[in-house]
């Protein structure tokens, strides 16, 4: 018997409990979860399999723990709390001998009495949600850039293998010819997960018929977008994936050399993906004479050191040749004049996480998904006020709607659905009212959005859609390269209306230039983050002038533009005092059991009054 | 080959040629700011864009390849508005006068920073050149102006303005104590006639430079000496008659008549002058409006209704200013009007077009911020104004003067000319206000140089000068460093401009679109070899 | 840390053998740099242009326009305030500003009087669904309050205690 079949016995006996171990888990405490599993089955005694699996995509309810015991129904626990641990284990397997049994029980009950008090204040989540798997959160989503989501571990090749890793490769190399590939992923209607959305097949087309005897790949992962994690988690979790689909276009247009190009921010997903290649060259699926075929392919990584602009192309080669990462005015595109002035071809990992499945599936598969011009699924990093966020696989075409209520289970507290942004710095606001908008390229841009790289952030009633391309706009103009005329100086105007309007200050005229020099700056800059970058300047004037109006005449309606609001006290005040101990500049004065009120001459709007009210007694005005 | 057409034009042009390059070929202009021959262009800064109309779109003539069927316009409504829109966007970012504030703010307009440094070199001749240029009675003004000038100077942000009003008044005292003064050169005389009726500032100064350009000159007086208010009005101790006279005879020495006693209405009739001279200009002062009761010269409540931009009248021919079109109370605004009104006449004697004191584009530094006069003193020397040893009425000495001339922060662009953004400005129009929003950039100057000037706030990053020093191999080349609205021009580890500009200081100045590379010394000495 | 000349020369060696003295290494290089000293001084940049090919122009060009490098020195730890789209929506703006105070960071400064922490603000963790976040060093926390900013500076600094005890014991065990 082999090693592989010895596993799965050995697995079939005792049940596995799985840790989702992508970064939002790690942040909110699973490795420290991990270490306390690991300590509790030491402990006990208890056989089982200790898995750590990718991003599940739930990242609203991490740390994950899903306890698979032998010859029974998966059961996921969310939130866990590290010392939930044990509990959770001895209640699916029992101790291995009489006295630990013992044991355990006695600790557990004195855990149980000391941990009553344990919350440590910043991590409140109540462990009585608990569910099996959440049918709606996973139930519309299609897993193929992200297969086997939250099933495999991201580094054991072995399993990626034994999901039909590499069959894809495997084919490629041995049936079909660069053309064919083309034509397939040209004919699966595949498009640049990036944001723009070129057809991915005409890329490689275009990249193949260089005549260049040295060619360059690059796989995308500077994701710069403020509210977006869909290339950390591919990267994360699906490191393989990614490596089989660049090697699959690598083979396509003929490159023999190749960077993944990973944010700094991103470490979790550079040490991944670093030891996936290693594992990847130990067994011959990279380097030279890749699978015994004669094509070989290197690939190395190159740590991006904060850029936005990066996510451009050209900036991004600029920054790999060690410039500054300003993007360069197209033609020539990479793919004809790239890297050290070789063809290069340039996608996102998404787009190459898709390109396997699709081999593997057929064209077919793929195209039958999603709109007419939008094929296939998407991405999405789900976040905001929406009651379930996390990195979320759809087909193209589906509505907002559809993604926010269904997916999202609607909007947190229940407070009311206002807008989505989507794109990021570089897409829009979308309102309500348009809610029933199909996600694909066509259909956002001509809402005024734009697909960008996958970034869905879900607004309620408590958010200023001033406010809200004031932060944009803050974003864009830190992160211009400060090249071009239009971008560089538009966008810092732009900005400095925006903080005027925000501060209340703004008058009609001001309005008016802010809506021209949008315009111009759209139109009149070199690449595609100022010509995008007055997106949610101009969808939310569409969307919501009146909130503009309103500003200047002082208001800010969602009560969140700081200069424009005040806090104040109401007669439902107890006199706790709680708020006046808490307030960091005084400006409430303790007084037991007498109404409170604040001193607006020393307030600076922290807002922890209303915070630890504990009779939600503090108002905004 | 590839075939397209630019502005209807069909022509075939290599491949790789950029729009650029095949407009060259037909003799068309495409304005450049970022774009050097013999460098790579570095499409930042959007000046060249064109009309591409099958595409509607509007692209970068500088580094885009011709294709196949292009329908180029270089040149229509949408591309210059966008061009406009490129200049007014550079300017709002742009840090400095084109010319400095004194000068701005005198109404003559006089060339002041230029008179200081002359006075500097102790070049008195070239001094009272400059001065005489613009203002014909610079003695008088020296003694009696009230200085507007010296309200823009700058230097009041450190201590107190340079005394500009002596400074001229040393280089006409100069002059008028030498025994051959200066004479500005008078054409060869053009047989045109103009009468000029009124000898006070407005008409002198107009006859002055109307002499100067050929034209017989007859000023007619109601008094009996010239000077008008100036004569009779302000006091002797303030200014010494002798003073006036001694101008005034400079004036006269130039060919120009002078009829004294001559009275309109009286023994003076405006339809016959006309009728004699080519041109009249009523330089009336405060005008009686009974005077014109039957005439057909148009009046207001104030005075005579006059074109501010040309001085004439509604009856051509017939030119005003001074008090005659509203009373004032500076001499030196009369004195200019005369120069301007003397520019419309020459025009309109000669049959031309007349176009007024051309306007050019200015970019204006506004107030200066804290810290801010600390770099423009770094060429300027620190102590405080200059008094007069001897006493205010008899004004510097030699080394009075050149030691206040010291004080001078040097405001002024040196490249006032060849900035092609000034130029391109006049040329669209722009407006530096249009996109004016928040506090500007902070001034900076740095001057660690022998020979140059770098100021960071008037460049437009086109990365020539990067690009020329790196080639060049200079040790510490130039560099961008920050991003976004912080990008600045630098020498790296903020070594001295000395250290990072050894071989190619006179390449990077003529490569650089604005003056943020200049020489120190300007325009008016931009020549490596003479140093 | 001293940051002698000559240690920092060995450093800097030992640095370019590992990446490569080419004009591209410039940013894995400064990576490195930083990595070494949580900063980039100016007598290691002036090294690399005199043992490498990388010239003073790119150098000090590039390392100006990545936001990651950092040209002064910073307190003991480093306080990343995620400023993503999501954090921005849940309040990051008011955690930033209660770490502001709760640091006694005053003016321009972003590190306080101790030197113990700098404070930083960061385009984004990715970590949006467990907004506002906040990143010392390496440990993360999620749904950030302004009020539990005092408690995060508290548990942070007892986890350093406890990484301390932690290797002690293990040495005790072992």
């Amino acid at each position: 018997m082999n090693k592989k079949h010895l596993k799965k016995k050995y697995t079939e006996e005792v049940g596995e409990i799985r840790i989702g171990l992508g970064s939002c888990c790690v942040a909110i405490g699973s490795s420290k979860v991990q270490q306390e599993l690991e300590n509790s089955l030491v402990e006990t005694g208890i056989q089982t399999q200790v898995k750590r699996v990718g991003c599940v995509g739930m990242c609203h309810r991490t740390p994950l723990l899903e306890v698979r015991p032998p010859n029974q129904k998966p059961i996921l626990y969310d939130k866990v709390q590290p010392e939930e641990v044990k509990q959770i284990i001895l209640k699916h397997y029992k101790p291995k001998s009489f006295k630990k049994r013992l044991t355990n029980v006695a600790i557990g009950f004195l855990e149980n009495i000391l941990n009553d008090n344990h919350s440590n204040g910043f991590i409140h989540h109540s462990i009585n949600t608990r569910d099996p798997q959440i049918e709606s959160f996973l139930g519309r989503q299609i897993h193929i850039a992200t297969e086997y989501s939250g099933q495999i571990d991201p580094l054991s090749l072995q399993e990626y293998r034994s999901k039909n890793g590499f069959e894809a490769l495997k084919q490629c190399l041995k049936e079909y010819s660069p053309e064919e590939i083309i034509e397939n992923i040209k004919s699966s209607g595949l498009r640049g997960r990036g944001g723009a959305g070129f057809p991915t097949g005409q890329k490689l087309q275009i990249a193949h018929q260089a005549q260049d005897e040295k060619k360059y790949i690059i796989c995308n992962g500077d994701e710069g977008d403020p509210g977006a994690f869909m290339d950390r988690m591919i990267l994360e979790s699906y490191p393989f994936r990614v490596i089989e689909g660049m090697i699959i276009a690598a083979f396509a247009v003929g490159a023999h050399e190749g960077f993944f190009y990973i944010r700094v921010e991103y470490p979790l997903a550079v040490e991944r993906v670093k030891n996936a290649i290693y594992q990847c060259e130990k067994t011959g699926l990279l380097g030279e004479n890749i699978l015994g075929s004669g094509f070989s392919l290197k690939l190395k990584i190159f740590e991006g050191a904060g850029a936005f602009v990066c996510g451009e192309e050209t900036a991004l080669i600029a920054s790999i040749e060690g410039r500054r990462g300003m993007p360069s005015f197209r033609p020539p595109y990479p793919a004809q004049k790239g890297l050290w002035g070789h063809s290069t071809l340039v996608n996102n990992c998404e787009t190459f996480a898709a390109v396997p499945w699709i081999i593997r599936n057929g064209a077919q598969a793929f195209s039958k998904l999603g709109t007419d011009k939008s094929k296939g699924t998407k991405v999405f990093s789900l976040a905001g006020k929406v009651a379930r966020g996390g990195l979320i696989e759809v087909p193209m075409g589906m509505t907002i709607r559809e993604i926010v209520d269904e997916i999202g289970g609607g909007i947190e507290n229940g407070r009311q659905f206002k807008a989505v942004q989507i794109g990021g710095p570089s897409g829009g606001c979308i309102p309500v009212e348009l809610a029933d908008t199909k996600v694909d390229y066509e259909d956002l841009t001509k809402a005024g959005a734009m697909m960008g790289s996958g970034g869905l952030l879900v607004m309620d009633e408590n958010d200023c859609m001033v406010d809200i391309a004031r932060y944009f706009l803050t974003f864009t103009c830190s992160q211009s390269c400060g090249k071009c005329t239009y971008c560089r100086i538009g966008i810092h105007h732009m900005l400095t209306i925006l903080e005027k309007i925000c501060a209340g200050k703004g008058t009609q005229s001001d309005l008016q230039k802010l809506e021209i020099i949008a315009h111009k700056t759209k139109q009149g800059s070199l690449c595609g983050l100022g010509k995008t970058a007055p997106n949610p300047i101009l969808t939310t004037l569409t969307y919501f002038r009146d909130e503009y109006e309103a500003h200047l005449d002082g208001i800010c309606p969602a009560k969140r533009c700081r200069d424009l609001i005040s806090y104040a006290i109401d007669d439902s005040c107890i006199g706790c005092t709680i708020c006046a101990q808490r307030c960091p500049v005084n400006a409430i004065t303790i007084t037991p059991y007498q109404k409170h009120s604040i001193n607006q001459d020393l307030c600076t709007k922290c807002g922890t009054c209303k915070q630890v009210c504990p009779t939600e007694s503090v108002v905004i005005l | 080959m590839i075939n397209l057409t630019l502005n209807n034009q069909q022509l075939s042009v290599t491949g790789g040629s950029t729009i650029l390059d095949a407009a060259k070929n037909l003799g068309i202009n495409i304005p450049t700011l970022c774009h050097f021959n013999g460098y790579k262009s570095n499409t930042s800064c959007m000046i060249c864009v064109v009309h591409e109309l099958k595409t509607d779109s509007l692209i970068p003539a500088c580094s885009m390849p011709v294709e196949e069927g292009m329908q180029i316009e270089t040149s229509n409504e949408r591309v210059w508005e966008a061009r406009k829109d490129t200049l007014d966007l550079l300017l709002s970012e742009h840090v400095g006068d084109c010319e400095a504030p004194c000068q701005r703010a005198c109404p003559a307009n006089m060339n002041i920073p230029l008179m200081i440094r002359q006075i500097q070199e102790k070049n008195f001749e070239e001094a009272i050149i400059t001065v005489k240029k613009d203002i014909a009675f610079p003695a008088v003004l020296g003694r009696i102006c009230p200085a507007p000038c010296e309200r823009g100077c700058h230097r009041k942000y450190y201590d107190n303005p340079v005394s500009i009003c002596y400074l001229k008044r040393f280089a006409a005292d100069v002059d008028l104590a030498k025994e051959s003064q200066y004479r500005p050169y008078v054409k060869p005389n053009s047989g045109k006639k103009v009468a000029i009726i009124g000898a006070g500032p407005t008409g002198l100064s107009a006859a002055y430079y109307i002499a100067q350009f050929g034209h017989y000159c007859c000023i007619f007086d109601r008094n009996s000496k010239p000077g008008g208010l100036l004569q009779y009005e302000v006091h002797d101790e303030k200014l010494p008659k002798s003073i006036l006279n001694a101008e005034i005879e400079q004036i006269l020495e130039l060919g120009v008549e002078l009829r004294l006693k001559q009275t309109l209405g009286k023994n003076l009739n405006i339809s016959e002058l006309k009728d004699d001279y080519n041109a009249v200009v009523l330089a009336l002062g405060k005008t009686d409006p009974n005077l014109f009761k039957n005439s057909e010269i148009e009046l207001s409540s104030r005075g005579i209704v006059v074109n501010r931009k040309t001085y004439e009248t509604n009856v051509p021919g017939i030119f005003t200013g001074g008090n005659a079109i509203s009373e004032g109370k500076m001499a030196i605004r009369s004195v200019a009007h005369g120069k301007y009104i003397a520019n419309s006449v020459n025009q309109f004697v000669n049959g031309r077009t007349i176009t007024g004191h051309p306007q050019r584009f200015n970019s204006v530094l506004g107030k200066l911020q804290d810290g801010e006069a600390e770099e423009f003193i770094k060429e300027a020397e620190v102590f405080n104004r200059v008094v007069p040893a001897e006493s205010f009425e008899i004004g510097y000495s030699v080394n009075e003067s050149v030691k206040e001339s010291k004080r001078c922060f040097h405001c002024d662009c040196r490249k006032p000319e060849s900035c092609k953004l000034r130029q391109y400005s006049d040329e669209y129009g722009a407006n530096q206000r249009q996109f004016k929003f928040g506090q500007r950039k902070r001034f900076q100057k740095n001057v660690k140089h022998d020979l140059i000037i770098l100021e960071p706030g008037k460049c437009i990053k086109c990365n020539l000068c990067i690009e020329i020093t790196k080639k060049a191999g200079e040790k510490l080349s130039f560099t961008f460093i920050n991003r976004g609205f912080d990008v600045q021009l630098t020498v790296p580890f903020n070594e001295s401009l000395n250290n990072g500009l050894q071989k190619v200081a006179k390449e990077c100045v003529e490569a650089c679109p604005t003056a943020a590379l200049a020489w120190r010394n300007g325009e008016e000495e931009s020549d490596i070899d003479k140093k | 840390m001293i940051l002698d000349k000559d240690n920092i020369y060995s450093d800097i060696e030992q640095i370019v053998s590992e990446i490569g003295t080419a004009k591209s290494a410039v940013i894995p290089i400064l990576h490195a740099i930083q990595k070494k000293y949580n900063y980039l001084p100016e007598i290691a940049l002036r090294r690399i242009c005199d043992t490498t090919e990388i010239t003073p122009a790119s150098i000090t060009g590039v390392s100006t326009f990545y936001t990651q490098f950092r040209h002064t020195p910073v307190g003991r730890h480093l306080i990343y305030m995620c400023n993503g789209t999501a954090c921005h929506i849940k309040g990051s703006e008011l955690v930033y500003d209660a770490f502001l105070r709760e640091l006694r960071i005053k003016g321009n400064q972003d590190t306080d009087p101790e030197g113990l922490f700098t404070l930083q603000k960061v385009s984004c963790l990715g970590c949006c669904t467990i907004a506002p976040v906040v990143q010392i060093d390496d440990v993360t926390y999620g749904h950030v309050k302004t009020n539990s900013v005092s408690k995060i500076l508290q548990d942070f600094i007892s986890y350093q205690g406890k990484k301390v005890e932690q290797k002690t014991s293990e040495k005790k065990i072992y």
